[in-house]
C-alpha cells in the first residue's frame, strides 16, 4: 500500500509539471503577439509596449515560465484587472467551489449508490423503472432550469431557503443538490449495472448459501465489490465539480472558480485565467490519485503489487 | 433420530424456468432420498438439472424466472419449501451446507477469509467475532489447511485453487451443518487435489457424522465415495440405489451406458459422450421417456408414457418401461 502510494505520487510530478508548461503556454499559443493579446484589440502601441515589458514577454520563453510559477507563489503575478495577487484572487474561489463541491459529491454519492442499489435488487420491477426514469430525468434535464425550479420551490414559495449568494450553512444547499442531483443520476445508473454484475457472481451464491441474511449480503458482500467502478465516477465528477459549476455558480450567485475563470476570460485577464486552469488541472489529477488510492483501499487485488 | 432414519426425502419436484426462449420444464419428477451419515452421489450429464435440484433443497433459486412447482423437500421431516425465508437462514450454514464447483470465484475476493468466516459464524452461534475467530481457525484446522492462523488473514487471490476449496469446505462446515451438498466440489481441480478433497470430505462424514449429497459428472468419484447414487436424466431420476446394486446391476438402459465409458477421474462424462445422440432441448422435451429417442431399449409405450420410479427390487429405484435384467433379478 505505501509502495502504491509512492509510485503514484512519483507519477504525479511529470504530469504537473507538463500541466504547469501547457497553462503558462495558453498566451503563447493563441495566434498573434500575446502582448497585444493581453492589451486588447485597439490598445495604443505605448500600452502595448508597458505591457511587453511588465510581462517581461521579450526574454526566452524558460525564463517566463520560472517567472510565471514564482509569480504564482509570491504574489508577483498579478490580476490585470484588480492589480491583486492572482493566488489571492483564486484561492477564496476555490475554497467556495470546494465547498460546494464536497456537498454536490455527497449529495450525489447517498443519492445514486442508495438508488443504484434498490434499482439493481428490484431489477425489472416498476420500482427499479421508476428510478432508473429519474435517472434519466436528472442526466437529460438542464442543470440551470433545476436550480430554478428549486428556486423557486424552497425560496420563493416555501421561503426556507435563501435563493442565492453565500453566508452560512443554508446558502449551500439548493446549488449543492442541483449540481448533486445531476451527478447522482450518473452515480446511480453506474451502481445499478454494476450491481447487478456482482449480483450474478458465485461468491454472492457462496454468501447466501451461508444463511447471512439477503440485506447483509447485500450491502457489504456485493457493495464492496460493487462499489470499485462507481468510485471511478464518483472522483471525474467530483473533479469536474471543483473544475467550477459555472451554471450552477450564475443560477445561484455563488462566488465559486467557474465564474471566476469565465468573467477573467471576457476581460482577457490573462493571469487569472492562466493560473485557474493550472489550479483545476492540479486538483484533478490529485483527484484521480486519490480514486487510484480508494481502489486500492477497496480491491485487495490492486494492493499486491 | 428420525424414525426412518432419513434425513432428507426429496419427493416429486418438479421446477420450470419462465424465460423469454419458453418454459424450460428443468425437473419434471425428482425423487430420492438420504440417510444420516450417507453419502449420495447425484450424476447426469451436463443440463440434467444437479444443480437446479440443490438450488431447491437449499431454496437458493432465483424465482423469476424459477418456478418451484410441485414436489416436497423433506428435511428431518419438515418440508423445507414451506418454510418462510427467515425461518430458511437458520437452515442454511447452519443444518444445510453448500460447496460449488468453482473455488476460483466461490469466495468473495475483496474480503480476507476470516471476515467472510467470522461472519457467517458469529451470526448463526450468536458469539462474538473474537470467538467466531477461534471456532474459524479450528474449522481450517480439520479441513487440514496449515497455519491456519496466517491463511485467516489471506484474500482469496493469496490462496491456491485446493486451498481455497479447503477453505470453502470449512466455511460450509464452520457451524456444524448435518447435510452438506458439493456441486462439483472437484471438477476445477487438478487430479491429486482432487482426490485429497474427496478423501476429506470421506473424513468429515467420519468425524462429523456429515451427511453429503455429491453432485457430479463422473462415475469415478461416485465410485470412490459414494455410498447409494441418483442417476439423472434431463430433468428426472432415471435409477436410485445403493451404489452396489447400480453398478453390478444396473437396471436403467441410460445408466448402463454410463457405466460402460467410466471415464477416468479427470476426465468429464460429456466429453466422452459414448451413448449415441446428445441431451434434449428442456424447452420441447421428447414425449413419453425422455430418455427414448437415445434408448436401444426402446418400445412403443416409451415415446407415449413417462415411466414412474419405481422400487423394482429391494431399495432399488428405476424409471423405466423396459429395464434391463428382465425387471427380476
Ligand atoms: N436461471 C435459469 N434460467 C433458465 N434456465 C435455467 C436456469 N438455471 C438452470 N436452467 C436450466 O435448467 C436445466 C438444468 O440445469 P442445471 O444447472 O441444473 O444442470 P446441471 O445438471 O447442474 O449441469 P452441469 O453439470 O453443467 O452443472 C438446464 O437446461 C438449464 O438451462
Ligand atoms: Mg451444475
Amino acid at each position: 500500500m505505501k509502495n502504491l502510494l509512492i509510485r503514484r505520487l512519483l507519477l504525479v510530478i511529470p504530469i504537473l509539471f507538463g500541466v504547469s508548461v501547457l497553462s503558462f503556454l495558453l498566451l503563447h499559443l493563441i495566434p498573434g503577439d500575446p502582448a497585444r493579446i493581453i492589451a486588447g484589440i485597439g490598445a495604443a502601441p505605448e500600452d502595448v509596449e508597458v505591457i511587453r515589458k511588465e510581462f517581461n514577454l521579450d526574454a526566452p520563453l524558460y525564463v517566463q515560465y520560472i517567472s510565471f510559477i514564482t509569480g504564482l507563489f509570491n504574489g508577483n503575478l498579478k490580476s490585470i484587472n484588480t492589480q491583486d495577487a492572482v493566488i489571492k484572487e483564486i484561492i477564496p474561489r476555490f475554497v467556495n467551489t470546494f465547498q460546494l463541491s464536497l456537498f454536490s459529491i455527497f449529495v450525489s454519492s447517498i443519492i445514486g449508490i442508495t438508488f443504484g442499489i434498490i434499482a439493481a435488487v428490484k431489477r425489472n420491477t416498476w420500482i427499479d423503472n421508476l428510478v432508473m426514469g429519474f435517472s434519466l430525468f436528472g442526466i437529460s434535464m438542464p442543470i440551470f432550469w433545476l436550480g430554478i425550479l428549486l428556486m423557486l420551490v424552497f425560496s420563493l414559495y416555501l421561503n426556507i431557503l435563501p435563493p442565492g449568494g453565500k453566508g452560512g450553512f443554508q446558502h449551500i444547499i439548493l446549488p449543492g443538490i442541483t449540481l448533486g442531483v445531476a451527478s447522482a443520476a450518473i452515480v446511480a445508473r453506474m451502481t445499478r449495472a454494476s450491481m447487478l454484475q456482482v449480483l450474478n457472481q458465485d461468491y454472492i451464491r457462496t454468501a447466501l448459501s451461508t444463511g447471512l441474511p439477503k440485506g447483509k449480503v447485500i450491502v457489504k458482500y456485493a457493495l464492496k465489490n460493487a462499489l470499485i467502478p462507481v468510485v471511478t465516477v464518483v472522483g471525474l465528477q467530483f473533479g469536474y465539480m471543483l473544475g467550477g459549476a459555472v451554471l450552477t455558480e450564475s443560477v445561484f450567485g455563488w462566488p465559486g472558480l467557474g465564474r471566476l475563470i469565465v468573467d477573467s476570460i471576457f476581460n482577457r485577464d490573462y493571469p487569472v485565467v492562466q493560473a485557474g486552469i493550472l489550479l483545476i488541472a492540479v486538483v484533478f489529477v490529485l483527484v484521480n490519485l486519490g480514486v487510484d488510492l480508494l481502489y486500492a483501499v477497496l480491491d485487495p487485488r490492486i494492493r499486491r503489487r | 433420530m428420525k424414525k426412518n432414519g432419513k434425513i432428507l426425502e426429496v419427493q416429486n419436484l418438479k421446477v420450470y424456468f419462465d424465460t423469454e426462449e419458453g418454459i424450460v420444464k428443468a425437473l419434471e419428477d425428482v425423487s430420492f432420498s438420504l440417510k444420516r451419515s450417507e453419502i449420495l452421489g447425484v450424476i447426469g450429464e451436463t443440463g440434467s438439472g444437479k444443480s437446479v435440484t440443490a438450488y431447491t433443497i437449499t431454496r437458493l433459486l432465483p424465482q423469476p424466472p424459477g418456478m418451484i412447482l410441485e414436489g416436497k423437500v423433506l428435511f428431518e421431516g419438515e418440508d423445507l419449501l414451506k418454510k418462510s425465508e427467515n425461518e430458511m437462514l437458520d437452515i442454511r450454514g447452519e443444518k444445510i451446507s453448500m460447496i460449488f464447483q468453482e473455488p476460483m470465484t466461490a469466495l468473495n475476493p475483496v474480503f480476507t477469509v476470516e471476515e467472510q468466516m467470522t461472519d457467517v459464524i458469529s451470526y448463526h452461534e450468536k458469539i462474538s467475532k473474537k470467538q467466531a475467530a477461534e471456532k474459524a481457525i479450528r474449522a481450517l484446522e480439520l479441513v487440514k489447511i496449515p497455519d491456519p492462523s496466517l491463511v485467516m488473514k489471506k484474500y482469496p487471490h493469496e490462496l491456491s485453487g485446493g486451498m481455497r476449496q479447503r477453505v470453502m469446505i470449512a466455511l460450509a462446515l464452520s457451524c456444524e451443518p448435518e447435510l452438506l451438498i458439493a456441486d462439483e466440489p472437484t471438477t476445477a481441480l487438478d487430479v491429486t487435489i482432487q482426490a485429497q478433497i474427496l478423501a476429506l470430505i470421506l473424513e468429515m462424514r467420519e468425524k462429523l457424522g456429515l451427511s453429503v449429497i455429491m453432485i457430479t459428472h463422473n462415475f469415478g468419484i461416485v465410485s470412490e465415495i459414494c455410498d447409494s447414487v441418483a442417476v439423472m436424466y434431463a430433468g428426472n431420476i432415471v435409477e436410485f440405489s445403493s451404489i452396489y446394486n447400480v453398478f453390478e446391476n444396473p437396471l436403467h438402459p441410460y445408466t448402463e451406458g454410463l457405466l460402460k465409458a467410466i471415464p477416468p477421474l479427470d476426465k468429464d462424462v460429456e466429453s466422452l459422450n459414448v451413448i449415441p445422440g446428445v441431451v434434449p432441448n428442456l424447452i420441447h422435451p421428447p414425449s413419453g421417456c425422455r430418455f427414448h429417442p437415445r434408448c436401444s431399449r426402446k418400445l412403443d409405450i416409451c415415446e407415449k408414457k413417462p415411466p414412474k420410479l419405481v422400487e423394482l427390487t429391494d431399495g432399488h429405484f428405476v424409471a423405466c418401461h423396459n429395464p434391463l435384467g428382465g425387471g427380476k433379478r
